[in-house]
């Protein structure tokens, strides 16, 4: 029975454990900000800071005391990262223990910690004080993790745009690998374009291969050429089958006449000659040896028709408008017997000899296989008149960095369920993530799967300001009209050459110049006649058979065009400058890399003829800063003085194959 | 009094379920594997270089090996045309102190009163390159690789 006394002493009871557990919390919330973390780090780092500086340096020294914060306003971060980090911006502290270590590199230089914080390019939780909640090690609910250094290269790409950026090797080789792979054909990505993508139009495919060629290659294009740029789809087996016939359908564009070819007298040997001769090797492999800008040419005999081939090198773009391939002036006679030398030395010898004439197919099949050929978007690539793509087959990757991942995602594979594994994963085997996935298996090692990793990561929302983003504008397409653009067009100069950074790269000299570069009359000898002016470079400029009248324009248009003017200085050196320039040549060991006559090396351009050859301007120009030239060039800058760069010039102007005891 | 009883003792079983399955929820999934890092470690593992030494590496493959040959053995393409030869790095890096190797690089070996075959790169490399480049000669330097290469931290 409750007498009427006790309610108030209760209630007194109730106010005082109130009382204190209030007392509790606020002396718990007390302690916990006095024996913070950051207190206890702080105080450690002023007892090395006494060791390690001298008590002048102590003086001038901020005091460490407090919770110290860099605000990047126009992001709007805060990071506390130095609250704990005392040292980083202190070489005195570079034995110091973590979590005072002197920052490593000179990254600090290039990226003020006042300007861009830490996590900017570390990742992690910025206004945390303690090591757990900075998320050092990966916690849950902070998608952003300090990102381990082996993947820090993803954040550089946030800001760097630009598709090779300095010392972020690993970044800028995922990209590359993305360019090549052609992701950009299937999925929308920022930085990369379709011209990029290579791949052969197949409107009029049904006149060039056989199709036991087709089968094999659509079965797996890695099994019939390792480095294929073509993935594999998978396919089913008479997936294959209806794709072939889709694919053998096409022939919209009929090739150029070769009845009148009389076969019997091609002289294959004489073909292998002129393949030599033409330097076909220097963009096509066969058994190892060759470049890789055109197909691999090791069994071609029994992947395409004798007839289609005799027409494509008579004209490569009268059925491939696009192609890299330039249209040799070549003798009927010569392309005859270098088409015979590529179909019948060139084979697969476990492959039927003879093709199955272009004939009927069932109608039934082909459109089958333009179903199969249109659901795993092989329009994304081969770019296909009317079946041109108007969406991406795969979902966009505009801000693949910033997606979250759950573990359902990885269906029962026993990884870590974070964002970059799963990428991993998937790009490595893409159907182990999903049955289902039509993206095509690209057999990326390791490595080359991580880099790719590293490249995506760093595609991340693009809310940063402009001035927070580097980036290299696209070069535009550089397209010249009239009879030189015509040559150009013909000789695909731009295959391997660049104008204002459009063209291929297979060529380390860009065309923007090369009017104050080279004499007149060296051009127009060159062109007819190419040779190897870097002995060891197997890459050589292709023999075109270019008529005297062509290599006049384009010497014509490079020397009134491609100039630039501060290389154009007269040059008039003193007359003992070019015995002083053969001293000085002999003094710096030029010879380690040059040949001049028979004696040198060949690491250099060969130097007999560079009286002939180069302009004095540019012999100087280049010689007193090639760096700014050529960025990472072979060629070392030796700091020469202004005379000393003249006497060399005047030197090698005197230089000549007729005085090297050569022919002109 | 039991009945009393049974109603904060349930309050607080329930506190403690909850407190324990949070605490479940909070720490990480038991060991899982982690096959993009596992690359980078094998990687390291492997080659047992530094990051300093991995960009050496790189720089060394850009402008060294075309005279010293890819592993420094001196037998690069170019080292026939000249005289005298590259040395063997093996053998002849032990022989001096790291300033020498940087004064070779910096100011070619003429700058130590050899022949000037081995051009100065100071003008070319900035001096962060030139500190990789040595750190990637001691390397190979080093007369093996080492049998434990140092284990990532593991992740907590």
């Amino acid at each position: 029975m409750r007498t009427p006394q006790t309610a108030p002493s209760r209630m007194h009871l109730a106010f005082a454990v109130l009382g204190l557990a209030f007392l509790g919390i606020f002396s718990w919330v007390f302690m916990q900000e006095f024996f913070a973390e950051w207190r206890t780090t702080q105080a450690q780092f002023r007892a090395i800071e006494g060791q390690v500086k001298d008590p002048h340096a102590l003086s001038l020294a901020p005091p460490a005391d407090g919770i110290r914060q860099i605000w990047l306003r126009d992001i709007d971060r805060v990071d506390r990262c130095t609250t704990c980090h005392l040292g980083v911006d202190d070489d005195a502290f570079v034995k110091a223990p973590q979590p005072f270590t002197t920052h490593s590199g000179t990254w600090l230089k290039t990226h003020p910690p006042d300007r861009f914080g830490c996590t900017v390019c570390h990742g992690g939780q910025g206004e945390a004080t303690d090591y757990r909640d900075a998320a050092h090690q990966p916690i849950p609910h902070w998608s952003d993790p300090i990102r381990p250094r082996e993947l820090i290269e993803a954040n550089c790409g946030t800001c760097h745009r630009e598709r090779e950026p300095k010392e972020a090797f690993l970044l800028a080789a995922g990209r590359a690998r993305i360019a090549e792979a052609g992701c950009i054909a299937c999925h929308d990505l920022p930085g990369f374009s379709l011209d990029e993508v290579q791949a052969p139009r197949l409107e009029s495919v049904g006149y060039k291969v056989r199709p036991d060629w087709l089968r094999k290659w659509l079965a797996d294009p890695k099994a019939y050429l390792p480095q294929a740029r073509m993935p594999n789809f998978r396919l089913e087996p008479d997936e294959i089958q209806d794709l072939t016939a889709f694919l053998l359908s096409q022939r919209q564009t009929t090739p150029l006449d070769a009845s009148g070819v009389d076969w019997s007298k091609a002289d294959a040997d004489h073909g292998r000659a002129v393949f030599g001769e033409a330097r076909c090797v220097s963009c096509h492999m066969i058994d190892g040896r060759g470049g890789t800008l055109g197909p691999e040419l090791t069994t071609v005999g029994s992947k395409v028709r004798r007839d289609w081939l005799y027409s494509f090198l008579e004209d490569p773009m009268h059925d491939q408008p696009d192609t890299r391939m330039l249209r040799y002036r070549l003798a009927d006679n010569d392309i005859r017997d270098l088409v015979a030398y590529l179909t019948e030395d060139l084979v697969d010898p476990d492959a039927a000899t003879t093709p199955p004439a272009v004939g009927f197919l069932d109608p039934k099949q082909v459109e089958a296989g333009k179903q199969t050929f249109i659901k795993h978007g092989c329009f994304s690539c081969h770019r296909f008149g009317n079946l041109a793509s108007t969406a991406k087959i795969g979902p966009s990757l505009m801000a693949i960095g910033d997606r979250t991942v759950e573990p359902s995602d990885f269906r029962g594979e026993s990884a870590d369920p974070t964002l970059e594994n799963y990428l991993y994963l998937k790009l490595r085997e893409p159907d182990k993530l999903a049955e289902d996935s039509r993206m095509p298996t690209f057999n990326f090692t390791e490595q080359e799967a991580a880099t790719v990793v590293v490249a995506l990561l760093s595609t991340r929302k693009a809310d940063l300001p402009a001035s927070r983003v580097t980036d290299a504008p696209a070069p535009k397409p550089y397209r010249p009209q009239g009879a030189f653009g015509a040559l150009v067009s013909r000789y695909r100069c731009l295959s391997c050459h660049q104008v204002n950074g459009w063209g291929g790269t297979l060529s380390t000299v860009p065309l923007d110049r090369i009017g104050s570069q080279l004499q007149y009359a060296h051009i127009v000898a060159y062109l007819q006649q190419p040779y190897a002016i870097r002995v060891s470079v197997e890459a050589r400029m292709p023999h075109f058979g270019m008529t005297a009248d062509e290599a006049r324009t384009i010497a014509d248009y490079f020397s009134s065009v491609f100039v630039d003017d501060a290389l154009e200085k007269p040059f008039a050196p003193a007359p003992d400058a070019a015995r002083r320039g053969a001293a000085l040549y002999t003094k710096l060991g030029c010879r380690g890399c040059h040949i001049i006559g028979q004696t040198g090396g060949y690491v250099g351009p060969d130097l007999s003829d560079t009286g002939h050859r180069l302009k004095p301007g540019w012999i100087q120009a280049w010689l007193a800063a090639p760096e700014k030239w050529k960025p990472g060039t072979l060629q070392p800058d030796y700091g020469l003085k202004p005379e000393e760069v003249q006497d060399l010039t005047a030197y090698l102007m005197t230089l000549s194959r007729t005085a090297a005891g050569r022919t002109p | 009094m039991t009945r009393c009883l049974r109603l904060p003792l349930r309050v607080a079983l329930g506190l403690a379920v909850a407190v324990a399955l949070g605490g479940c929820g909070r720490g990480r999934p038991a060991k899982r594997s982690e096959p993009l890092m596992d690359v980078f470690r094998k990687q390291a593992q492997e080659e047992g270089l530094t990051r300093a030494q991995t960009e050496g590496k790189r720089l060394f493959g850009q402008y060294c090996v075309t005279c010293h040959g890819d592993a420094g053995g001196g037998d690069g393409q170019n080292a026939y045309n000249l005289d005298p030869k590259p040395p063997v790095f093996q053998t002849s890096l032990t022989t001096h102190p790291r300033t020498y190797w940087r004064q070779i690089i910096e100011g070619g070996t003429a700058s130590v009163g050899r022949s000037p075959l081995c051009p100065p790169w100071g003008h070319n490399l900035t001096a962060s390159q030139i500190d990789e480049l040595v750190a990637y000669l001691d390397a190979l330097a080093r007369p093996a690789p080492p049998t434990q290469p140092s284990a990532p931290a593991p992740k907590s």
